[in-house]
């Protein structure tokens, strides 16, 4: 039963993660933070920290992740399944209708609405993952000036810099790991 | 077809056996000092690069002077953020919104 609910929570993500990357992030949070109560938002947050570390899909990692938490490693393995068939089967059928396809026009119309909508969500978990990181819970605190200062730094760091020379996100991950080692050890 | 499953299994594997090793260490990565600094300070990493994503995103919506698409972008926002929307429901009404516009466009085109 477990089993199930893993396979059909990833099968949704795997699903709707239009548009791919990063797409699948608010889906996440959704399915296995705020539907099933297996990640706190400290722990998603951590992971999709971990993701951004190592290589591979953003949801396949969480899918393995989560797995593994809630069932082992049958669980990894059932739920990044769940995350995977979706997308082949779209493609697939994709590549075997493309030449017959005629309702390509709609299919685009639809994708093009999708896009602005995927910012969006894509926009609130990221301030999510930023209130987390900055307040260290998952809701603005009634008190604002309650923040980390630290956490502060190296997120205004980390966006300017981003903002600025564009670089590699992997520096920059690594750059806040070191820089906040380096500050919370010093305050 | 089983280069397709071979290529899937290759996409795969590398990220499952990669967070399995991560997932039998991240209890005790929680309980280390140092690594709970480093993880804060990567969590401050994570945010700055999800939302240094968004905004090139959103630009690029911007930058196609269409109201539909920016007002689909705000109403979105709104809706998930402060009206807990569900976030399925919000896809499936766009999803609405684009065919519904494929369609006017094509039928004005027509005419």
């Amino acid at each position: 039963m477990i089993l199930l609910k893993l396979f059909w929570s990833f099968f949704q993500i795997g699903l709707f993660s239009i548009g791919g990357g990063y797409a699948a992030m608010p889906l996440i949070q959704n399915q296995v933070v705020d539907i099933h109560p297996w990640l706190s938002m400290a722990q998603f947050a951590d992971i999709m920290a971990i993701a951004e570390m190592t290589p591979g899909p953003i949801a396949i990692n969480a899918a393995t992740f989560v797995g593994i938490r809630v069932a082992g490693l049958v669980g990894a393995i059932v739920a990044t399944l769940g995350c995977v068939t979706p997308s082949c089967a779209i493609v697939m059928a994709l590549a075997f209708a493309y030449h017959r396809f005629r309702g390509m026009g709609i299919v685009q119309g639809i994708l093009a609405a999708l896009r602005p909508a995927m910012i969006a969500m894509i926009a609130s978990a990221g301030l999510s993952l930023l209130i987390m990181a900055v307040y260290g819970q998952r809701a603005l605190p009634g008190d604002l000036l309650s923040f980390d200062g630290v956490a502060v730094a190296i997120f205004l760091a980390g966006f300017i810099a981003l903002r600025r020379w564009k670089p590699n996100p992997l520096y920059v991950m690594a750059g806040s790991g070191v820089l906040g080692v380096i500050l919370y050890a010093l305050l | 077809m089983a280069g397709a499953l071979l290529t899937v299994l290759g996409t795969v594997l590398p990220p499952l056996v990669i967070i399995s090793i991560v997932s039998l260490f991240y209890q005790a990565f929680r309980e280390s000092v140092v690594a709970n600094w480093a993880l804060s300070g990567m969590l401050c990493g994570v945010a700055a690069v999800v939302l240094d994503v968004v905004i090139n995103m959103a630009q690029g919506v911007i930058r196609q002077k269409r109201i539909l698409p920016l007002v689909i972008m705000v109403a979105s926002f709104v809706a998930l953020r402060y009206f807990s929307v569900n976030i399925l429901v919000v896809i499936l009404a766009c999803a609405l919104i684009g065919a519904a516009d494929t369609l006017r466009q094509e039928r004005r085109r027509a005419a």
